[in-house]
């Protein structure tokens, strides 16, 4: 008991005589009523570990520590030859109870709520940030892979430059007969979309089968590349790779290269036009002129508009400038595009 | 919920820190890899055919 007997004046200094020795002096209740507020915030540096050690006291254990003597002491001596020593004590307690429970707070249902709310709009942000960011980027890089795959498929050796065909010799472009439904059959190259845009065109425009899968797909019933008429083709603006998502940045002039096992389609974007969902004169092989006879060789794109919505739709237009068979080569502007598949 | 979930992970504080960390990049590869591709056929704000 020498060491409870110690610090007992220890105790007695800080708190009640060192900081307020008059008043302390004057009013024992006062006293007793800081002794309970000091085993919150006390005067001495010890105190901040006092309701932890507090444990230690009722249960009495051998080994009492600096912090749990001082405490002890301080209560002996609020209590000493006083009936006060109970109340003193199960002040000490309920405070014990009050930090206990801030160390483990009860089940609470708002609280459970609450985190259940949080972890909902958590959830919603994942989603969105998936959808419209990440799996864009995944499955754009993906469509892009298959893309050159798709070409790698068609390789055929290209001769030596001397002994290539000459533009002359090249003919009409060759018109290939559609595919089966979901079959891909065409590579999309638009230097203005990125160098290493290369999105396959695969038959038909299902939404499950062909757009969210594929990236672009062909109006079936209109014309194939390079034919006289109207190659039309659908893609997402946003999501799923979102094949056609800056559709709106081309500029007139700008060249789309269509490659197929045939060769090389060099179409010239002419402009945009935005309709509403039911237009479907924008497939017409003269656009918005149904029944007349076409002699121009036209590619139609259309996606949605605005932007993750489906209320219109954007129509990009563009016209053939050229055509060169597979053995010519590809075109300068996506040579590098197409001789670097892996 | 959490703090539960904090106190069921057993070892010292960097380990528990370790754990919630692979728990919830599990967590979140199941929802990027499963749940987010399955919720995604469900969304169709994104119609870009023409047609009648």
């Amino acid at each position: 008991m020498s060491d409870g007997d110690r610090p007992m004046s220890d105790g007695d200094s800080p708190v009640a005589g060192g900081d307020q020795p008059a008043t302390n002096g004057d009013q024992p209740f006062a006293d007793a009523d800081n002794h309970a507020i000091g085993s919150d915030q006390p005067a001495n540096s010890d105190q901040p570990t006092v309701s932890m050690d507090q444990a230690g006291i009722d249960s009495d254990q051998p080994t009492v520590s600096m912090d749990q003597a001082l405490i002890e002491g301080d209560s002996a001596d609020a209590g000493a030859g006083s009936p006060d020593l109970d109340g003193d004590k199960a002040e000490t307690r309920r405070g014990r109870r009050i930090s206990t429970a801030r160390r483990k707070p009860k089940f609470s249902i708002v609280g459970l709520f609450g985190e259940l709310f949080i972890t909902a709009g958590v959830l919603v942000f994942l989603f969105l940030g998936w959808q419209l960011w990440l799996n864009d980027i995944i499955v754009g890089s993906s469509q892009n892979k298959t893309g050159v795959t798709l070409a790698q498929n068609w390789d055929a050796p290209v001769p030596a430059q001397a002994d290539r065909p000459k533009p002359a010799d090249y003919g009409d472009p060759v018109v290939a007969t559609a595919p089966a439904n979901a079959q891909q059959f065409a590579v999309m190259y638009i230097p203005r979309f990125g160098a290493d845009y290369s999105r396959t065109v695969s038959e038909g425009v299902g939404t499950s089968t062909v757009l969210d899968k594929n990236g672009i797909g062909h109006y079936p019933g209109t014309q194939m590349p390079g034919e006289v008429g109207n190659f039309a083709v659908a893609a997402h603006r946003t999501t799923h790779g979102a094949p056609f998502n800056q559709l709106a940045t081309l500029q007139v002039g700008d060249k789309i290269y269509v490659q197929t096992q045939d060769g090389y389609y060099t179409y010239v974007y002419r402009g945009l036009e935005y309709v509403r969902p039911t237009g479907v004169g924008v497939l017409d092989p003269v656009p918005e002129t149904t029944g007349a006879s076409p002699t121009d060789r036209l590619m139609t794109m259309t996606s949605c508009n605005p932007k993750l919505s489906a209320a219109e739709r954007i129509v990009g237009y563009a016209s053939l400038d050229s055509w060169q068979p597979t053995a010519a080569g590809a075109p300068a502007a996506i040579l590098a595009t197409v001789s670097a598949k892996g | 919920m959490y703090a539960a979930l904090w106190r069921l992970m057993p070892g010292p504080v960097w380990l528990r820190i370790v754990l919630m960390v692979v728990f919830f990049a599990v967590i979140l590869a199941l929802l990027v890899v499963l749940v987010f591709p399955w919720l995604n056929t469900f969304v169709n704000v994104n119609d870009v055919t023409v047609g009648q």
